[in-house]
């Protein structure tokens, strides 16, 4: 085991993988910096490259992208007042008034430290945690692998934002897609409609970039203008910034415990980052001796939201790693990545790839290290990436979506097929269903699919009683049924 | 019943579920049981959940807030996204890649009324990147175009 820890760790000094995440670590920046482009559309856009390479050096690039997007989202959250990503929301709420006390380099201080230690506590988590859950994964069987990833679909529509019920739809519409082409087990075409097209199934990239890249690019079409609106005059110091890291270590406790909370937070399938923060700033909030400083340009309100954000995705790759089960958009288009390079994530992944699984957390360590080191030297000159217009943006990303789903097999229909489903992204958006729930349920239909026939074959239906299937089978009632009970008494106890 | 958007939106996908569902009756057991389960599932949350805006009369509905309108009601803005798409589709078509990538990037900016120099850049910038990103770093063969092959 220590062997291939050790070799999972060393691969991210080889120099290619070193440029190869140096550049992923420029591009998330770049995605984070963007108010409006999230690190799920980073991916998407970066995920056709990465045919034909090494998965360490593959997986290394994408992680290194990801990793860093909050962390260059922070910076515009605290300069401008716009959040670059969705879980810098909350670091808005003190961040901007420091800027407006004249002490943004002190704020960029506090949420740069604080990003890049919380992502080293998430990585460094997950480092234990795998070997601690490699027995217990082990003791997953077809049936309860099935229920694993009934489980993940269920958390997305139940715990993520919007009406669970069509987070649920949204579920069941991504497995569908996924019934498309070759049935694995039987060999039998289905829902093909007589053409060779659809006999390999609905290709991935086209559903990721059509789902998350392209509606994008149509509001940046709609709206035009630069990204960010409003200027801001702030200077940074110095002497400012280092006052800045120190808090971070002045308030080590403080900072301990809510990258502890967004790691946790990560393990569990469906709740976001957007969720974390906030639990990470009320917990900040209610355990601070001055709460009221809250909202008024305190130190604490900065620190507790970022280092919980990038410590997230420590705790977010463990079921994505140990079930393959992804907990959120992001997880399901890097599991996306993982079968594009011929690896299925889940039970086998740790017994035989755990050196990729230390590359992982290897490539995190390093990506929120120069990421942080990166912003808190140049934020001043990176933040004016917000002010890029929407105008120069489009047609650029327009064109690297467009040879994305080409390159992949080489199919101009592949590029027509994303811009359709680009429609249907806009329509989820418009109407409140879930983008994230309909892909992982479009990753997972194929597996849940395989491990139903195979419990089947082996159990017929007494798979259902099996012990750890029916805990599961609990777990998913529970879940489900929390928010809707928990409506209900309410409206009982107002009567 | 009022059909709300979110309604016609549920029905739009009830019909697709509809039509695979009749498609799957042809196939064997095995093929058809889990498309059965899941679809059958999605159906009446689809069911429960159109009754549900029936019974709320859209109060839940966001109305988008449009002032400039076709005579059709869709926003004029919102028929540029599928017009730019459409015509970079078709110049693909047409001449493929490696010319539409400059030509592209540098007639939306020009017409979006950006300068001569910054829009020449960004079009080299594109050909650029596309060619010596994707055919001479990837070694991809892109699509050349109906009219080039």
């Amino acid at each position: 085991m220590f062997e291939e820890v050790f070799s999972g760790l060393a691969a991210i000094f080889q120099p290619t993988v070193l440029l190869f995440m140096l550049m992923g670590i420029g591009l998330g920046l770049l995605f984070g910096l963007l108010p409006g482009i999230s690190g799920v559309t980073g991916l998407a856009i970066l995920i056709p490259l990465i045919y034909g390479m090494e998965p360490q050096l593959a997986l290394a690039f994408l992680m290194a992208m990801y990793a860093v997007c909050y962390t260059g989202g922070s910076v515009t959250a605290i300069l401008f007042n716009i959040p670059g990503t969705g879980p810098n929301a909350a670091t808005l709420l003190d961040g901007f008034p420091m800027t407006q006390k004249g002490h943004a380099g002190r704020a960029l201080g506090n949420a740069l430290t604080a990003s890049g230690l919380g992502g080293l506590v998430g990585a460094v988590a997950l480092a234990l945690l795998i070997p601690a859950i490699r027995p217990v994964v082990m003791a997953f069987a077809a049936p309860e692998s099935l229920f694993l990833a009934i489980l993940g679909i269920s958390f997305i529509a139940a715990l993520g934002s919007g009406s669970m019920v069509k987070g649920l739809i949204a579920g069941g519409l991504g497995i569908t897609i996924a019934f498309v082409g070759t049935q694995p087990t039987s060999g039998i075409p289905r829902y093909a409609f007589g053409t060779a097209y659809l006999l390999d199934g609905i290709p991935l990239i086209p559903l990721a970039l059509g789902l998350f890249a392209v509606p994008t690019v149509i509001r940046l079409i709609n709206t035009g203008g630069a990204m960010a609106q409003v200027s801001s005059r702030a200077s940074t110091t110095t002497s400012d910034i280092i006052q800045g890291i120190k808090d971070v270590f002045i308030k080590w406790w403080l900072f301990l415990r809510c990258s502890v909370i967004g790691t946790l937070v990560g393990i569990v399938p469906g709740v976001g980052g957007e969720t974390a923060i906030w639990i990470a700033y009320g917990h900040a909030k209610q355990t601070s001796k001055y709460p009221e400083r809250f909202g008024t340009g305190f130190e604490e309100g900065v620190i507790a939201p970022e280092s919980c954000n990038n410590a997230k995705e420590g705790g977010g790759l463990m079921p994505t790693l140990a079930f393959g089960i992804p907990g959120s958009a992001a997880m399901a288009v890097l599991l996306g990545a993982f079968l594009i390079l011929g690896i299925q994530p889940g039970p086998m992944f740790l017994q035989e790839h755990l050196d990729i699984a230390f590359t992982l957390v290897g490539s995190l360590v390093f990506a929120n290290i120069i990421g942080a080191a990166i912003c808190l030297v140049g934020a001043p000159w990176l933040s004016k990436v917000a002010f890029i217009r929407g105008h120069l943006l489009a047609p650029l990303m327009l064109l690297f979506i467009s040879v994305g789903a080409y390159a992949v097999r080489g199919n101009i229909v592949d590029v027509v097929l994303a811009f359709g489903l680009g429609a249907l992204g806009i329509a989820m958006d418009r109407y409140g269903f879930s983008k994230p729930a309909l892909f992982i349920g479009y990753v997972l239909g194929g597996l849940a699919e395989r491990y139903f026939y195979i419990s089947y074959s082996a159990y017929s239906w007494t798979f259902l009683l099996r012990p750890i299937t029916l805990g599961i089978i609990a777990i998913i009632v529970l879940g489900l049924s929390s928010g809707p009970i928990g409506n209900l008494l309410r409206r009982l106890r107002r009567r | 019943m009022r059909f709300t958007p979110t309604t016609i939106f549920l029905l739009v996908i009830a019909a697709i579920l509809a039509v695979l569902f009749f498609v799957s009756l042809e196939y064997t057991a095995e093929a058809k049981l889990f498309p059965f389960i899941i679809m059958g599932i999605t159906a009446l949350l689809i069911v429960g959940l159109i009754i549900r805006e029936a019974l709320s009369h859209g109060k839940n509905e966001d109305v988008p807030q449009v002032k400039e309108t076709t005579r059709t009601g869709i926003p004029l803005r919102y028929l540029s996204a599928p017009a730019w798409f459409a015509a970079f589709l078709m110049m693909v078509y047409l001449v493929g890649y490696l010319v539409t990538a400059p030509l592209f990037v540098f007639l939306y900016l020009k017409l979006h009324r950006e300068r001569w120099l910054l829009s020449l850049i960004l079009a080299a910038l594109a050909l650029a990147a596309i060619y010596g990103g994707f055919t001479l770093g990837l070694g991809m063969d892109l699509y050349r175009g109906i009219l080039f092959t």
